[in-house]
Order: structure tokens, then sequence, then C-alpha cells
């Protein structure tokens, strides 16, 4: 596992978007090599996003020949409504690149056989050859969102931050596919805000890649930013490996990198901090020389 | 309008780096045409897995859905109150030319006449979709003749009408069949009009008060009857009076239906309302202010004489009275025409895109507001908020890229083509502002027309040029040279509309020697 830690969210959003785009452009890819990537929502990779559209604008990055899939979507909402994942996905990213829609896969929480559609997503990340490179966020259920819920539903005080990848909430199984999941009460207050207030309007159930479908991905990124994330950040990486806390799945994947500011920290162990923030001359290698698809690569 | 089959393999357009005017804001977005229409990329992506066929960079410029006129009497020299041999090719020729000051619908209007001219004139003037030959025509504007006598203006007496015991067959014994009619204004003070607005607006016809010298109270009444729009406020009715603010007090009333907008035209040339006024009627109710032009035949042309319906008018510079009844305007040019401000003027030739300007410059509101009382306001008095004077989705794709003082670089209207597959035209103007063409830049301008939607330039390249030319498209090179005559020439028109803004205003001792134009406005 690499701990790649910036100074402030921006730095972080950077760093990780760098990241990407070396990554593609040193894979070369072409017209019968697609790069695969995993894509995340949330509020976490905006910064991200905003950077690999700053690239592209700029001519250094080309998604021509990249397949994108993302990790979930919501069961029974509209496509265009804008709290869909398809909306975020569309605003946020596809409308600004150059990516074949073709090529951008996002679980279709309307499809008539819902289980169908989640073998069916499981199938298309084969035949593209897995991905290569997942981006994920951490979620949290005791962030922001969540605080002015806290005063009316007494019984999820105390809970805590529970950390897990898309809709894998604690409990999932470590080797979990894509699959259909009922949301947890918390996860459908905190979202409330974005349905008007109103609960009936919310999803309850969501569509998402499991554990085990993120572990298969030939590389793994994880974003963490916030000091709302830094206990789950602690659970995920010094301590051990729990289905509480699906994130620490990844402590037993061949290439992950967790890759997060300084807030983020402040759970872990002074001794932990200082011991990956030695490695990150080592780290930056990875991020420098920024390449650039004008170079000719 | 076209089958769907046909219209989803039409190519997808894609303007890029410019802001369009969505939601009442100004975003940083693309606007994506096919088939005439206003596409959801999102919907392109997602369903259709399509991107576009062809990407066109509008240099940061925005993007306005076109301008609606309701209230235009002709221009170009064109009257359509003349019962001409062939008024369809007069109105063709003016829907053509306003195509350039960015109105891509308008209500032709028709003044005051007798019944034999609109016997003649109504059935030749049918509600037509725009196109590469000129702008829509949403349907007819009849402002007359059943009108105010002292409030008549530049309307002839001898022509005027109130309504008989069987008020509703006089009006159609005087209009013949209202297929075509799309506005009547009408005073409501004369008896027997409740009934008239009743029936009119029953057939889907919008009624106007205007020419009136109704209290609010009568227009109150008939607004209940179904009147929706007030004809160039201010203009032709009673002035506001504290105690009884006449048709103006509908702006405020709240004694209208509820959920009812009155709508309400303004001519924001400078000269028909006092800045000052036009303010106070935008901050009482800016979501009812539609911008007209009220041009008259003389719109497009210089100064002199023309007709207007049965009347002469003589022009200069931008105002225009009735020939023989006033005085000239100007008087001696040494002398300030102290009773210009309360004569009313008789007509305008302020084109819609010089209305806009000076309207944002004069209210001081968004430029939002501005282009929305051009097009979302008139297409909503209409009904057709749905389709025209909206960038939304599905809407046509009626717009113009206008720079940031909001002149106009370039019109596109949604056509249909024989081929099925023409999107828009586009034609490139550079601006119709009086001070543009005072500029002492000699150059040349360029006015390119051509099927294939070519832009023309300022200055424009050889190579431009002659790539329309050869691809058949029409090139009129008119070049503007920086002459002394002609600078002096337009240098006193400009004098002259800038005594009359000084009139116009009521702090106006000002010298007529400093410039109190607004910027660019006019």
């Amino acid at each position: 596992m690499r701990l790649v830690i910036l100074d402030n969210y921006d730095l972080a959003s950077e760093w990780a978007a760098k990241y990407i785009c070396n990554r593609i452009i040193q894979f070369k890819p072409g017209q019968d090599r697609y790069f695969t990537l995993g894509l995340p929502t949330g509020s976490t990779p905006l910064g991200c996003y905003k950077k690999l559209i700053e690239y592209h604008k700029n001519g250094h990055l080309s998604f021509k020949y990249v397949k994108t899939f993302n990790m979930d979507e919501y069961v029974g909402l509209p496509r265009n409504h804008p709290e869909s994942y398809h909306s975020y996905m569309w605003n946020n990213f596809f409308k600004h690149i150059d990516i074949d829609p073709n090529n951008a896969h996002i679980l279709d929480g309307n499809a008539a056989d819902l289980q169908a559609e989640c073998d069916a997503f499981e199938k298309k990340i084969k035949e593209a050859g897995g991905i290569d490179l997942l981006l994920e966020g951490l979620v949290n259920k005791n962030s922001k969102n969540c605080a002015k819920w806290d005063q009316n539903i007494s019984f999820i005080k105390g809970i805590g931050p529970d950390g897990h990848i898309a809709f894998n909430e604690p409990g999932s199984s470590l080797v979990s596919r894509t699959r259909l999941k009922t949301l947890a009460m918390d996860t459908i207050l905190a979202n409330a805000k974005y349905f008007d207030g109103d609960l009936s309007k919310v999803p309850t159930m969501a569509l998402t890649v499991g554990v085990g479908t993120v572990m298969d991905a030939r590389e793994v990124m994880i974003l963490i930013t916030g000091a709302h994330k830094a206990f789950a950040l602690y659970k995920a990486i010094e301590e051990g490996v729990n289905h509480m806390w699906t994130v620490s799945a990844f402590q037993q994947h061949p290439r992950t990198i967790f890759v997060c500011d300084e807030d983020a920290t402040l759970e872990l162990r002074v001794k932990t901090v200082k011991y990956f923030k030695g490695l990150m001359h080592v780290h930056n290698k990875l991020v420098e020389p920024l390449f650039s698809m004008k170079d000719g690569n | 309008m076209r089958g769907g089959q046909g219209a989803a393999e039409a190519r997808v357009l894609q303007f890029t780096n410019c802001r369009i005017l969505r939601g009442g804001k100004l975003l940083r977005e693309d606007l994506w045409v096919r088939g005439g229409r206003i596409l959801d990329p999102e919907k392109l992506f997602f369903e259709e897995r399509r991107v576009a066929d062809e990407r066109r960079d509008c240099g940061g410029r925005i993007l306005a859905p076109g301008f609606i006129d309701v209230q235009i009497n002709g221009g170009f020299g064109v009257d359509f109150s003349q019962a001409t041999e062939d008024v369809g090719s007069g109105v063709s020729l003016v829907a053509r030319r306003i195509l350039s000051h960015g109105v891509t619908s308008f209500c032709p209007t028709l003044v005051t006449s007798p019944p034999e001219v609109y016997h003649k004139v109504v059935p030749q003037i049918p509600v037509k979709s725009g196109g590469p030959h000129g702008a829509g025509v949403l349907g007819l504007h009849l402002e007359g003749p059943f009108i105010s006598r002292e409030k008549r203006g530049a309307h002839p007496e001898a022509h005027l009408r109130s309504f008989e015991a069987n008020a509703f067959q006089d009006l159609l014994a005087t209009y013949g069949p209202l297929d075509n009619v799309r506005i009547v204004t009408l005073a409501p003070e004369l008896g027997h009009s409740h009934e008239v607005i009743r029936e009119l607006t029953t057939r889907g016809i919008c009624v106007s008060l205007g020419h009136s010298v109704a209290d609010l109270r009568a227009a109150e009444d008939a607004v209940w009857s179904g009147a929706t729009f007030i004809t160039h406020l201010f203009n032709a009715m009673l002035p506001f009076h504290h105690r009884d603010p006449g048709i103006v007090g509908l702006l405020t009333s709240d004694r209208l239906p509820a959920g009812r907008c009155i709508f309400y035209g303004m001519i924001a040339d400078g000269t028909h309302t006092n800045p000052a006024a036009l303010r106070i009627a935008h901050r009482a109710h800016p979501q009812g202010l539609v911008l007209v032009t009220d041009a008259i035949p003389a719109l497009g042309l210089g100064n002199g004489r023309h007709t207007l319906g049965q009347q002469e008018v003589e022009v200069d510079g931008l105002t225009a009275y009735v020939a023989g009844e006033r005085p000239h305007p100007l008087g001696p040019r040494s002398q300030p025409a102290c009773q210009v401000a309360h004569d009313p003027p008789d007509g305008s030739i302020a084109p819609m895109d010089v209305c806009v300007r000076h309207f944002l410059q004069a209210t001081g509101c968004s430029v939002e507001s501005a282009l929305e009382a051009a097009s979302l306001h008139p297409a909503q008095l209409l009904g057709l908020e749905k389709s025209k004077g909206t960038l939304d989705f599905g809407a046509d794709a009626d717009f113009v890229v206008l720079d940031d003082s909001l002149h106009v670089q370039a019109t596109y209207i949604s056509g249909g083509g024989a081929s099925g597959a023409l999107l828009a035209l586009r034609i490139a103007t550079v601006g119709s502002d009086i001070r543009d063409w005072c500029s002492p830049r000699s150059g040349v301008v360029v006015l390119t027309f051509s099927p294939f939607g070519f832009w023309g330039g300022w200055p424009p390249s050889p190579l431009l040029t002659g790539a329309v030319l050869g691809t058949g498209g029409v090139c009129l090179a008119l070049p503007l040279f920086s002459s002394l005559c002609c600078k002096a020439q337009l240098r006193k028109c400009l004098q002259v509309q800038s005594d009359r803004m000084v009139r116009a205003s009521p702090v106006g001792r000002e010298q007529p020697g400093k410039n109190h134009l607004p910027r660019r406005a006019l």
C-alpha cells in the first residue's frame, strides 16, 4: 500500500489527477487497447475530475481510448434526475471530455431485471479486460450531511463512521459482486436534503459493485480527504481486515494507493504519518514528470 | 414538425465556448441543436450514445433566444397597412431584414385602416414558420380601429370605429376572418368592449389595451374579461395619476385574477419613454415587460418621408413625426426644440437590438432580464414559451449570438429546407447600431448570406470571401470610408439624437454640446 499525504484537498485532488493522467498515457491506449477506469461519484472526487478536465482541455490528455465503469447508481430514480449518478457523471465529467458514449458504462437503476443488469455489468467489465485503475472515495455516514439529522433520530447517534466503498455498507461480504442493496436509514436521511427534504422521494435501494468486484481491479486508488474521514482511514489501514470496515479489504490488494490530505490523517499514529511522508519523494516520482499526449505519447 | 426518424438522423451541432441564457441565467454551457430543435445532450449521450457531428466555437459570446417583436408596422420601405397587390413579398422582405436585428419571430402590425384594407391585407399574411427566408410570422397584430379618439396618436381619425350593438359582428365585419390574427389592440372604455374581449380571448386571440382613456377600474375589468397585454405602456393612454393610475396601474393592481401576469409593451428607443419612466415600470413589474419596436416602414431607411398606413411620416435620426402636422422636430439647428418632450413621436425606427441595449443601459437591469424582455416575455404573452423565446430542450433553435455589449453577431433560425437536414441559417452582421456606422473606422463590412451558414468577418479574409462566393453564397461588401462629409453628417445626426435625449430627461438643462448619450446604447 502507498499512503500519499498532501497538505490539502486541492493538492490531493491534483496528485490523484496527475497519477491517472500518467497511467493512461504510459498505457499507450489505442484502437485495440482501451484503458479501463473505474469511477466514483460524491463530493470527494470533484476536484480530481476538474483537474482531469483541465488536462483534457489543454490537450494533454484524451479519453478517446478510455472505457469507464461507475461504481453504483440509485434504483428507481429517473436517469435525468439531477441527483442520479448519470447526471452527476454527465455534468461533472463526461460532457467536458471526448469519451465515446459507448465506452461510458453506468449501472441502470431503472432496468426491468435488476439482478440481470448487475450480472451484465460484471460481464461488461470482464469483456473490457478488467479494470486497470479504479478510483474511489470513502463514503462515511458521519460526514457533515448527517449532522443536522442527528437531533431527529436518536437511534443513529453513536454509530460513528464506517468507511465503506460505493454502497457496500458494514457487513457486506468482502467477496461480494455487483448487486442490489437496500440503503441504510441514515444514508437515506443524509440524502434527503437533495430531494427537497422529502423522505418519500429519496431512493431506498441502489445497485452497487461489490467489494470483490473492486478487488479485481488491477490497481485501486482511494481518495480520502477531510477530518471527518480520519477515523475511517485509521480503521482502514492501521487495524485488521474487517467486513464492518469494508475499505480494509484493500490491505489484501496487490496495488493500492490511498491519497489523502493532512486532516484525514488525524487519527493515525504519528509514526505511520511520518513513515509515509518520508516516502513522498518516491511517490512524487509517479507524478513527476507529468506526461502529455502532446509529446507524441 | 419533422418525422421522428428523420430528425434522429439529422446532424448534431454543438455550439461551444459560449454562455447560454437558460432558466433566467447565463450559464457556461454548450448549446446542442438537431433538426432545428434544441437538443438534450445528456439524453443523446446516454440513450443514443452519440456525439456531436460538428462543433462551432462561439468565441465566448452570449447565445440568447431569438427576439420576438409583437408590434412592428413595417420596415425597409414596406408598410403592412398598405393594401398593395403583393403584400406577401413586403412581409417577406421585412422578415428577412429583421433577422440581422436578432428578431426571429414577429407579429406584423396593422394600424387603424378602413375595412377594405383589412379585407385585402389580412388574408395575405398567414402564420408562417421562420427559416432561411426570414423571421417567422406568428400572426397579425391589429392595432385599432376600435380605439379612443383622444389617444389615437398617429392613427387616422377618419377610420376610427366604436362597437355597435352587435359588437363582435361589427369587429368581424371590419377585419374579416380572424384566422391570421394573433393580437388585437382596443380601448376597453368603448361600449360593448367586454363581450368583444371575451369572444376574442375564447378564440385564442390576445387582447391588448391601448390608445385608450380608460381608468384603472375599466382596465381591471378588461383584464377580467380576458385582456393580457398593454400596448406601448405610457404612450397613448392617460398618464399615471396617484388617485387613478389608469392603465399604467395594472402593473401593480391587486384586483387582477390570481396567477395572471399582465404583460406590457415598451418601446425602449430613448424617445417614446423617458428612461426614468422605463425604470419605474420595470421595477414595478419586471416579469411582464415586453420590448417592442413599434417600428414604422422607415425602419432601416435613411431620413426622409415614408408612409405609415394612410399617413405620411418624416424621419430624422431615430424619431419620426407625422409629416405636415407638426413643426419640423429640430427647428433651426442652433435652437433646441423645447416642445419636443411633450409631443409624442409617431412611430419608432429603432431596431430591436438597439432597444434591448438601450433598455439594459437605462434600467441597469441584468443582461438576462434585458434578453428575456425581448424573447421569453413575448413568447409567454402568446403562450409559445415551450417552443419560442427559450433555449430549453425541445424548443425551436431560433437564437442570436451576441457580444458582451449585446450587439448581434449572428442570427440562427431553425428552418425547414427541402432536404430536411438544414438546421439553421446563420446571418452574419456587424451590429445595427448608429454609433457603429458613425465609427471613423474605414474598411469593408461583409454581410454574408449563405445556405451553408458561413461567417463573414470584420475585416474579412479574402480566402473566406472567396470560399463563400465559391459555394454559391451571396456576399455584399459595403465600403465604409471615413470621408469628412460623411462623418460630419452622421455626427449631426448623433448630435440631434443627443439633443433629443437631453430634452427628454426631466433634469434636461444640460448643454447640447456635452455627450449625454448612453454608452453605445443607440
